[in-house]
């Protein structure tokens, strides 16, 4: 019979062994960044465009931009363009974040000679078709009065309309600006955005002879280079705004303060303390929200990191009547990691589930290309990124956690409760 | 194709391994075969409220979650009406403490009632959560019932009202783990960076003492064959009118079932389909609208489901689905198209080989089902559908008598 008073033996994560990336450049300059891994017979391509909803003239523009060129392009007119993807069970798919927009192709490798070109043709000559670009607004409209009935989005929403009050980081979707977006709105875009050299990011079963074939389709394109022009005055709007909406039958918080960059010496150690305050199931607030209280399904604090911003937002969908007590809460759960040394036990226990937690978020080869994607985006080196996030989390201490707190959970936050 | 050892224990659990060397981890799946389709009418949304008390502590650990986050580990679960599923992730040199906490839950929870009444509570927040503050959240609290009279697909795994999860006692609550959490009516898959005989030694060391449970094959009421349309409609403060049809359909284990299942791919897969190209993106008679299945253990269901655009009524966008369905029972697909939805359905199991929880997931559920190889099967029952299965299909469950529709309006 085995004891099972006492937890069996356990060891610390070994060092993780990441794929090594390898960059080539095409004849014309651009960079082709290969996460090779032959394990499964499948690609991901991605092209990730320096521009995204910071560089809106008008609201909205980038996204629609981005989703109109994947509907039909000028080799591939109509519905073409999906007839292909969908008929060797490839997706073609495009984000727009605020400082990037990445068109992406995920495919069986067998099939990237006939795909690549529909990439190319994407990226380079899309239709623009009138209706095409009428359903996509009219898609996104449609989505924005969704979400506009959803508490959570609204919350959120209203907090970064405050907090980050004054940058192009507090533009939010609405109804009125996309209704005012014209299809020359998105062209222009188009022309003047996505003609800035992009970056391709290579995931999985890639070789040589695929590489000539980039080279075929991608080495000849003529790019410009980004102008970056941001200007803005960050002026937060501190304070606590209570919106009522009728019919509620739960509320949600968010609580949130302009915090530090990723390059900032304290900032693996402020990731670590919000993993602590907020950050995993085992955190301070889930532990005191939902398992002691009952509050809520679930209460997090991340942080956001963006080009010239950054950001921690707190936040949780909690029974209606204990919105003001869940707020006291986490005030006080900051309080305390503040005063109180946070117990030994607790540091081993955090240092061991990051590291975990990094093992599996770089897991598959895709998981390393998201990585990859973000440190390049963030001008960081990969590799060194983890090698110092993971020295960090391996010298955390309970003393530093104090300090940390002191310093970085002292802000006034700006609260906005929708009920 | 997914390789795997496996073995069965005197107690009756079956054990599946999957070794990758290629990964620093190791994933622990614990398939239990009980959903909410196992619950009584008056006691629902209890599977589902039964797996958050499996994190509130068992009989020798008093919390589940601390201990193996102090290993690098990360688990979640999730409830279905067919199966309760809970995994793990951790590094693989630390496995050992996933097989103890795994089967110290098995052997007996602590049944603490402080435990019952917050997560009673947190239940109830996330039924609000996910399903009355959401717009259109609550269709499928609308939708089971209609479709289902006599079959426990008839509610949701939330459960069909607050006061079911209000209600639930200690007793219930013990009655339900006896019942359903013993070895025999549990499957294990363990995948990653591991050997077989080293999970052989683990499995009997925490498991083997556990005592077997009663055999519980389901005797579960069987719906009888919709015999006229149904129809319901419902006014919420949503933006838009949506459209939901749901046909029945044959269960995952039966041979056609892959035939309807590719046929929900033509009508409404991805932005080719027939649906999608011809009343979205020609005609903008709905803003989106999409076809698929639920894929469930017993016969499930075909679902149409759209928003439409303004301006339209829900009469007309219905018609227009109507003349759709009409056309695809009328002619055999062409060769061609046919081939898109097969090479779809095959690319997405490669794309999903690519993750090891995805791999030991699709062990457990074939497992469940009576074919842990299933995953490696399926794709020839895909291949083997033809045109004219497909029209068959199209016949036989695209009738207006094997309907039932709703008219989600918008209250404005």
């Amino acid at each position: 019979m085995p004891n099972r008073q006492v937890a069996p033996d356990s060891f610390m994560l070994k060092d993780l062994s990441l794929t090594k990336p390898k960059v080539k450049e095409l004849s014309n300059g651009l960079s082709v960044h290969i996460l090779q891994d032959d394990t499964n017979p499948v690609l991901k391509i991605d092209v990730l465009f320096p521009s995204g909803k910071v560089n809106d003239e008008k609201s909205g523009q980038s996204l629609i931009c981005a989703k109109v060129m994947v509907e039909g392009t000028r080799s591939y007119p109509g519905s073409e363009l999906q007839e292909l993807l969908d008929h060797y069970g490839a997706h073609l798919d495009v984000s727009v974040d605020y400082d990037h927009s990445t068109v992406s192709l995920l495919c069986l490798k067998e099939h990237i000679h006939s795909l690549l070109p529909v990439l190319k043709s994407a990226i380079t000559e899309p239709l623009f078709d009138e209706k095409d670009f009428e359903k996509i607004k009219l898609q996104q409209l449609q989505k924005i009065q969704v979400n506009n009935q959803k508490n959570a989005l609204i919350a959120t929403k209203n907090l970064r309309k405050n907090l980050l009050n004054g940058t192009p980081y507090a533009n939010t979707l609405e109804e009125e600006y996309i209704k005012q977006i014209s299809i020359e709105d998105v062209k222009s875009y188009f022309h003047q955005f996505f003609t800035v050299a992009p970056d391709f990011i290579v995931a999985g079963d890639f070789d040589d002879g695929i590489f000539d074939f980039f080279e075929e389709h991608f080495g000849m394109l003529e790019y410009s280079v980004l102008n970056e022009d941001y200007k803005s005055e960050l002026s937060p709007i501190i304070d606590d705004n209570l919106i009522k909406r009728e019919g509620s039958v739960q509320a949600s918080v968010r609580m949130g303060c302009i915090s530090i960059p990723r390059t900032h010496p304290d900032y693996f150690d402020l990731s670590i303390t919000n993993e602590i305050f907020g950050g995993y199931f085992g955190s301070r607030l889930m532990k005191n929200i939902r398992e002691d209280k009952g509050y809520t399904y679930g209460i997090y604090s991340v942080l956001i990191n963006y080009k010239h911003l950054d950001y921690q937002i707190i936040g949780a969908d909690v029974k209606i009547d204990h919105v003001e007590d869940t707020v006291r809460e986490v005030y006080r759960e900051m309080e305390e990691l503040k005063v109180n040394p946070v117990p030994e036990a607790e540091i081993e226990t955090i240092k061991n589930y990051m590291l975990g937690k990094i093992a599996s978020s770089l897991d598959t080869v895709f998981h390393q290309s998201e990585n990859y994607k973000s440190k390049l985006v963030e001008g960081a080196d990969y590799l060194d990124y983890f090698d110092d996030y993971i020295n960090s989390i391996r010298s955390i201490t309970a003393q530093r956690v104090l300090e940390i707190s002191n310093k970085y959970f002292s802000e006034s936050y700006c609260v906005v409760k929708v009920a | 194709m997914i390789k795997y050892n496996s073995f069965t224990l005197d107690n009756g659990l079956n054990v599946y391994v999957h070794e990758d060397k290629n990964t620093p981890l190791v994933v622990v799946n614990l398939l239990y075969d009980v959903g909410s389709r196992d619950e009584k009418a008056d006691k629902t949304g209890f599977a589902h409220l039964f797996e958050h008390l499996m994190f509130g502590g068992s009989k020798n650990i008093p919390n589940y979650d601390e201990p193996l986050q102090r290993v690098g580990g990360e688990n979640n679960a999730f409830t279905s009406p067919d199966v309760t599923n809970y995994y793990v992730t951790l590094p693989a040199q630390n496995i050992e403490t996933a097989f103890w906490l795994e089967s110290d839950r098995m052997l007996s929870l602590s049944f603490d009632p402080k435990v019952l009444e917050v997560q009673r509570s947190v239940v109830i927040e996330e039924f609000k959560q996910r399903y009355l503050n959401q717009p259109y959240g609550d269709m499928w609290l609308k939708m089971r019932p209609l479709a289902y009279e006599k079959h426990p697909y008839q509610w949701a795994t939330i459960g069909k009202e607050i006061e079911h999860i209000e209600n639930a006692t200690m007793d219930d609550v013990k009655d339900f783990f006896f019942t359903h959490y013993r070895p025999n009516n549990a499957y294990l898959v363990v995948a990653g960076n591991v050997d077989t005989e080293e999970i052989k030694g683990l499995a009997d060391k925490w498991f083997g003492e556990i005592p077997s449970g009663e055999n519980n094959d389901r005797k579960l009421p069987v719906e009888p064959k919709q015999e006229k349309a149904k129809f319901l409609e419902m006014e919420a403060d949503v933006p838009v009118d949506a459209l939901y049809k749901a046909y029945h359909m044959p269960a995952k284990t039966d041979k056609s079932y892959y035939a309807v299942d590719l046929m929900s791919d033509i009508l409404g897969r991805g932005k080719s389909s027939r649906l999608y190209k011809k009343l979205v993106k020609e005609e903008g008679v709905f803003s989106n609208l999409a076809a698929y299945v639920t894929g469930s253990v017993d016969p499930g269901l075909l679902v149409i489901s759209g928003q439409v655009s303004a301006g339209i009524s829900l009469e007309n966008a219905d018609l227009a689905v109507h003349q759709i369905i009409k056309e695809l029972q009328a002619e055999e697909v062409a060769n061609k198209e046919l081939e898109k939805v097969k090479n779809q359905a095959i690319s997405t199991t490669v794309y999903g080989e690519v993750d090891i929880l995805n791999r030991a997931m699709s062990i457990a559920f074939g497992a469940a089902m009576g074919n842990p190889n299933l995953v490696n099967e399926e794709i020839d029952f895909v291949k083997a559908v033809s045109t004219k299965d497909i029209k068959d299909a199209s016949n036989e469950i695209l009738r207006d008598e094997n309907c039932s529709t709703i008219y989600y309006k918008s209250k404005k």
